[in-house]
């Protein structure tokens, strides 16, 4: 017969793990909303960079590859020009491995509790997690 | 000056979309995507990835009230996570190789089923499940919640496991593809299929939402469709809608609005398709 599984040691670590979440992704809004407004506040000369995308965007166009920040070696290179596009984009790379930390956090989680199915499933998510970021680019 | 006055308009409609999403208990995605193509001629592309990184921000932000409420079957939303983030890898790949008109299509036949299930809801059934599925008592996914009319824990089984699973393998190809949560698919399968309490339903699936939107968005990041002008408003304005809107949800006249959104999205809907059949202009 089935006897509902004990899930509240599980649930008080994952409430842990959810509000620290919670707090992540405010820091990082936080980050990305200041970044982007000063980003806005630039002078339409250093602001370049921003206008070309936006006129492109507004006319359908596809956009050039060295607009759009697309590694973290590209981002790192912005912030350390002092851009703000450059401190918003790694707020948004933040916010984007929030989840990809939640499912690492659980699996370290299932650990403690010893229960290996689970270490094993949170870990199969973990990994899909890992091969999608990475075959979704090799296309 | 153009700049301006575009990123100010984005997150306005951003904000927007936040909170009739809050209010309505559907993503901002649904609106989001469409707003920016068809209101602002956006490359479809470029606006799936603002969007996914919208629904990611929302579903983290949002997941403590569900886990601490302990409406969520977390090993549930596990176990599927498997389903959807699998689904979420195709969607991922199939969408750096899938003509952008198509995503139009798609996009439209969503939007109808999202309508179809907003009529619906009215009369939804609670769980009732009487069996359990041979998994879900291996995998100890059979739980309960506490229910506050009924004043005590009310114990439910999982059925149908097999069937669930495949509906969130789908739920987890819309949410890469189209930029969106997938919540209402989400609920659907296991409202439907696995026979949940719909509260159970409701809280585990949005618990799983961000980590599907995730299992895209790196992806997207790395192809360079994440263009930080776009997202940046786009994530910060739903934040703020949505907590907005759930300020508002207890003033406003829910079911008016819903109505209203359900002609709403059929209209978009026709657009979305219409853009489709035309070739979806450049991707």
């Amino acid at each position: 017969m089935s006897r509902p599984g004990n899930h509240a040691p599980i649930e008080a670590a994952e409430t842990a793990i959810a509000v620290f979440l919670r707090v992540g992704v405010l820091a990082c809004a936080g980050l990305i909303g200041v970044s982007w407004a000063a980003s806005l506040l630039r002078s339409p000369d250093a602001a370049h960079g921003t206008a070309a995308v936006i006129g492109s965007l507004l006319r359908g166009e596809q956009l050039e590859a060295t607009l759009v920040p697309r590694t973290p070696a590209a981002v790192w290179d912005l912030v350390a020009h002092g851009d703000p596009i450059g401190w918003a984009m790694l707020g948004l790379m933040l916010l984007i491995a929030l989840p990809i930390l939640r499912v690492a956090l659980t699996v370290v989680v299932f650990l403690l509790e010893r229960d290996w199915v689970y270490v094993a499933l949170a870990g199969f998510v973990l990994a899909v997690l890992v091969a999608s970021t990475l075959l979704g680019k090799a296309l | 000056m153009q700049l301006l006055r575009f990123e100010l308009l984005l997150f306005a409609t951003s904000v927007f979309a936040g909170t009739l999403g809050a209010i309505l208990g559907l993503g901002g995605g649904i609106i989001l995507v469409p707003a920016m193509t068809l209101g602002f001629g956006i490359p479809i592309r470029y606006a799936v990835g603002a969007s996914i990184v919208s629904v990611i921000a929302t579903s983290s932000g949002a997941a403590a009230a569900y886990v601490r409420d302990r409406m969520t079957n977390i090993r549930l939303a596990i176990f599927l996570e498997i389903a959807t983030t699998t689904g979420a890898l195709a969607g991922a790949v199939l969408s750096g190789l899938i003509r952008p008109r198509y995503l139009y299509l798609i996009f439209a036949a969503v939007l109808l089923q999202s309508a179809y299930l907003m009529v619906r809801r009215k009369g939804q059934a609670e769980g009732g499940a009487t069996q359990a599925h041979p998994w879900a008592i291996r995998l100890k996914l059979n739980s309960s919640y506490p229910d506050r009319a009924l004043g005590r824990e009310v114990s439910y089984l999982v059925t149908h496991v097999p069937l669930g699973f495949a509906y969130m393998l789908a739920a987890g190809l819309l949410s890469a593809l189209l930029g969106i949560g997938s919540g209402a698919l989400k609920v659907l399968a296991m409202d439907s299929a696995m026979r949940l309490p719909i509260k159970v339903s409701s809280a585990t699936s949005n618990f799983m939402i961000g980590v599907t939107a995730a299992a895209s968005a790196g992806a997207y990041f790395l192809r360079g469709d994440i263009v930080p002008e776009l997202a940046s408003p786009v994530a910060v304005g739903v934040l703020l809608g949505a907590w907005v809107g759930t300020k508002l949800m207890m003033r406003l006249p829910a079911q008016k609005i819903r109505v209203a959104f359900i002609v709403v999205l059929l209209v978009i809907a026709v657009q979305m398709a219409l853009r489709g059949l035309q070739g979806g202009g450049v991707s």
